[in-house]
């Protein structure tokens, strides 16, 4: 049979038959590849969501290892449950649609289990489930709950710290932190909207985040840095102890009534804001400033979670910064490092919020809070001469004021409390919002002292 | 040759094709139970039914043909089989409720596989009688016009219902498929050479040559662009221009044909609206990637999560794309088997490729030339389009990946194709090598 042209054409279709199936081929090595990184991370690839559905985050446990946060699996994908809502402004929440909050946020890349690059590679490779690891925090799980309940519907914060422990560590450990109003992690996706839309800001950590205007609040730590400069001796006489603040109109006097020949002990004993507003002529606002900065209001605490730092404009009125209604606001969370510096010998806290974490193979290694020693607010001497001046009852050694919040807010009521008197171990911080009650705010300060106390 | 020799040949033949057939029925079997082990974490007879029947298929094929046609290409088969073999592991994993009819279909189109390596008479049936078997075919694709329906529901009405048989269709442009590389095999086979010599007179002369060829393709492309089907349109184009070069050795006719093919999606761009959203989504997908070039971008996404070794069967998330088991089974085994599944993928079709070549080459009459080389061009170009529209290469066409998506008149004629390569490489010379 005598080939036709056909014959030799066949080859020529082939070699492009070949050449059509090489450059598929480099286009594949070009997807897969080549860009893959960068395909893989956009936000609208489905296979993040899937891949994050099948990780198996850690634990998150309270200082006893009852849990707080777990992920259980229900048709081969993890959802995260939250057994105590009530310590959602700790754990925060761990949502698909609206991504993390507190622990859950600041400690994500070790809940998830991310070890390196290696680990990822051999676990894609083999195929395993992404599995993260436990954390234990200092919380303790009656407390929070009782902090929870003793806030009840009232809008507030609430701190409680203990103040080194019995293995003679010095870190200052959060027993509980609760803020009101606050939300149900495990219904976040759901009421995600309502929540961030909530004039009363439920998603608000009030205890780290809640800027409020000090007051009076300020007055232990002023005249402990007064006294530290000399400006002051709190058996010196002050001469109409009890003559009335005006501010925004409304006048403030003392707490309860000094004796006729008041001294800055009595000042500070009866919360009187007179005589603060004369040492303008003592200390003046570079003073009061480093008075501020040295009892870290205004500095940003270190704890993993979302905190704010005080709005540290400069001082407009020294008169009325020392009465804690200037410029300065502060968060709980500051107040109650100062107050614990004030109890333990002028040294501001190593805050320790995550005791423990797990390895791989199961161990627990103990969370060192980061080193603060030598950051000394005010002498020992001093600080303990403050502590003694204060009120004290039942054990409990205390400071409560009622504040004013700025021209158009309400009446914040404050409580900072120390216990036991002698040689303080746990402090509190309490702020009730648009409160007038003292005595309310009192209340649940040493209610919560007291189940501490004798827990 | 003699007999010892050719008996001798023959074993070897079989021995290779068993082989080979071994290695591949290892591949299915370990995937069929790792997608089981995968999906419910245990064997499960579900997982495992198909490619048991695929097992006796393959087996009983090997048996047929050592016995019937012992002279055959001992690579066809193992590479359709692995194709038939991993497109029923891909069906089960992607769309588990078309398994039994994809079994059911590749019983079916093993069967006319096999009855038509076995065809009497040298195809002369095939040959002259060419113009009644294009003729019927497009009456059949008229008929869709009419009677046409999409058993999905939605979309272009390709399929016709089998009278008798409740929810079963046939897709006439399949089999049209095979019938215009009849036609113009047996057209060319006859007019090839004179009208190689026609050149000679010009365009004129070329022109009463190829005036009845052009005239049947036209009907055909007429109607396909009529159904909106134009996959199969650019698919027949490209037989048709491949199968014309081959016949007059002149590139003029490609450089002209691709033209006109430019020419025709351009203006099937603007005129239709399916074409335009696959050109847009191809160019520049990602702002339309949730809307319009969800599925391209979806598919992009598989490829990259599956990077080099892929996910494993069963454990990446292919569904994610529309119809994946139809139209995007390539970008699912992209995901699942990563780029060496799916360069292996490349790779067997582009053996199959080169064997249907060589039958081309190694054929002693030009109609078996054409026929061989058509077919292999049809296979070759669609598995081409799809894998290049699945890889932005091209835009999407809407073909299927051969032998493997879910489609029973894909499968039918698809086997019908092979059992012709079969067929003429019995009558080779150059058998085994």
């Amino acid at each position: 049979m005598k080939p036709d042209a056909s014959t030799g054409k066949v080859s020529q279709l082939l070699r492009v038959i070949l050449a059509a199936f090489l450059a598929v081929a480099f286009s594949l090595v070009f997807w897969t590849v080549l860009r893959a990184p960068d395909i893989l991370a956009r936000d609208d690839n489905p296979r993040l969501v899937e891949s994050e559905l099948r990780i198996q985050r850690g634990r998150i446990l309270d200082r006893d290892g009852r849990l707080l946060a777990q992920s259980a699996r229900t048709d081969g994908i993890f959802g995260r449950r939250y057994p105590l809502p009530a310590a959602s402004p700790v754990v925060g929440y761990y949502s698909l649609r609206y991504g993390t909050a507190g622990i859950e946020e600041s400690y994500d890349s070790y809940l998830r289990g991310e070890n390196g690059f290696w680990q990822a590679q051999a676990r894609d490779l083999l195929h395993r489930t992404q599995m993260g690891h436990d954390l234990r925090l200092t919380l303790d799980t009656q407390l929070q709950t009782q902090a929870d309940a003793l806030l009840g519907d009232r809008r507030g914060a609430l701190l409680l710290l203990q103040l080194g422990d019995e293995a003679g560590s010095d870190a200052t450990q959060i027993l509980a932190l609760a803020s009101h109003p606050g939300y149900d992690p495990n219904l976040l996706d759901e009421k995600f909207d309502q929540l961030s839309s909530a004039e009363e800001a439920p998603l608000l950590n009030r205890v780290t985040q809640g800027q409020y205007q000090p007051g009076l609040a300020l007055q232990p730590f002023i005249l402990a840095g007064a006294l530290d400069e000399g400006s002051i001796a709190l058996d010196e006489p002050v001469d109409h102890a009890n003559r009335p603040v005006i501010v925004n109109g409304v006048a403030t006097y003392c707490a309860s009534s000094p004796p006729a020949a008041a001294t800055w002990a009595d000042v500070l004993a009866h919360r009187c804001p007179g005589p603060m507003q004369d040492l303008a002529d003592r200390v003046d606002a570079a003073e009061l400033s480093t008075i501020f900065a040295e009892f870290g209001l205004t500095e940003q605490p270190r704890l993993p979670l979302n905190t704010e730092t005080a709005v540290s404009t400069p001082i407009s009125s020294t008169a009325l910064a020392l009465i804690g209604q200037d410029t300065l606001v502060v968060t709980p969370l500051q107040v109650g490092a100062a107050w614990a510096a004030l109890a333990a010998n002028g040294r501001l806290p190593n805050l320790q919020l995550v005791a423990a974490t797990q390895t791989e193979n199961g161990a627990w290694i103990d969370e060192q809070p980061p080193a603060n020693q030598t950051e000394t607010a005010v002498p020992a001497d001093i600080a303990n001469s403050i502590r003694q001046v204060l009120p004290a009852q039942e054990g409990i050694t205390a400071f409560s004021t009622l504040v004013l919040s700025g021209p158009d807010g309400g009446t914040n009521g404050w409580y900072l409390g120390l216990t036991p008197e002698s040689d303080p171990r746990y402090a509190v911080v309490v702020v009730l919002e648009n409160n007038p009650n003292l005595q309310e705010v009192e209340k649940i300060g040493q209610e919560m002292l007291t189940a501490v106390k004798f827990q | 040759m003699s007999t010892f020799a050719l008996e001798e040949a023959q074993e070897q033949n079989g021995r290779r094709q068993a082989l080979l057939l071994l290695i591949v029925a290892a591949f299915v079997l370990v995937n069929a139970i790792a997608l089981s082990l995968a999906v419910d974490g245990a064997l499960r007879w579900r997982h495992l039914w198909a490619p048991g029947v695929w097992l006796l298929l393959m087996g009983a094929a090997h048996l047929f043909l050592h016995r019937f046609k012992p002279q055959r290409d001992p690579y066809i088969l193992p590479l359709v089989a692995l194709l038939t073999g991993w497109g029923l592991v891909l069906i089960d994993r992607l769309a588990a409720n078309f398994l039994a009819r994809q079994v059911i279909w590749l019983v079916l189109g093993t069967a006319v596989l096999l009855a038509v390596t076995i065809l009497p008479h040298n195809l002369r049936l095939l040959r002259r009688y060419r113009y009644t078997w294009l003729t019927g075919g497009l009456l059949l694709l008229a008929a869709t016009l009419i009677f046409g329906v999409n058993p999905s529901g939605y979309g272009a009405a390709l399929w016709l219902p089998i009278p008798f048989i409740g929810q079963v269709y046939f897709q006439p442009s399949e089999l049209l498929k095979l019938l215009l590389i009849v036609f113009l095999a047996s057209y060319f086979d006859e007019r090839g050479a004179m009208l190689a010599m026609s050149r000679q007179k010009g365009w004129r002369g070329v022109m009463t040559y190829l005036s009845p060829l052009l005239l049947m393709w036209g009907f055909c492309m007429v109607l396909l662009v009529w159904q909106r089907d134009l996959g199969a349109a650019t698919l027949f184009f490209i037989v048709f221009l491949a199968l014309l070069y081959m016949a007059t050795g002149d590139g003029r006719y490609v450089l002209a044909g691709g033209g006109l093919l430019l020419l025709a999606g351009i203006f099937a761009y603007f005129a239709f609206d399916l074409v335009a959203l696959r050109v847009d989504a191809w160019w520049n997908p990602w702002p339309d990637a949730d809307d319009r070039a969800f599925q391209i971008v979806q598919s992009l996404y598989a490829l990259a999560a599956g990077g080099i070794l892929g996910q494993g069967v069963g454990q990446g998330f292919p569904t994610y794309i529309p119809v994946v088991h139809s139209d995007f089974v390539f970008a699912a085994i992209a995901e699942e088997w990563g780029l060496i599944g799916s360069l292996s993928m490349v790779l067997v079709f582009l053996l199959l490729a080169y064997r249907g070549m060589r039958l081309a080459l190694l054929a002693r009459r030009p109609f078996q030339r054409y026929l061989a080389a058509g077919i292999t061009i049809l296979i070759s170009a669609q598995a081409l389009l799809i894998m290049a529209g699945v890889t932005k290469l091209l835009p999407l066409t809407g073909v299927t990946l051969p032998l493997i998506s879910y489609g029973g008149s894909s499968m039918l004629i698809s086997s019908a194709m092979v059992g012709l390569l079969l067929y003429m490489s019995g009558a080779a010379s150059e058998i085994g090598q």
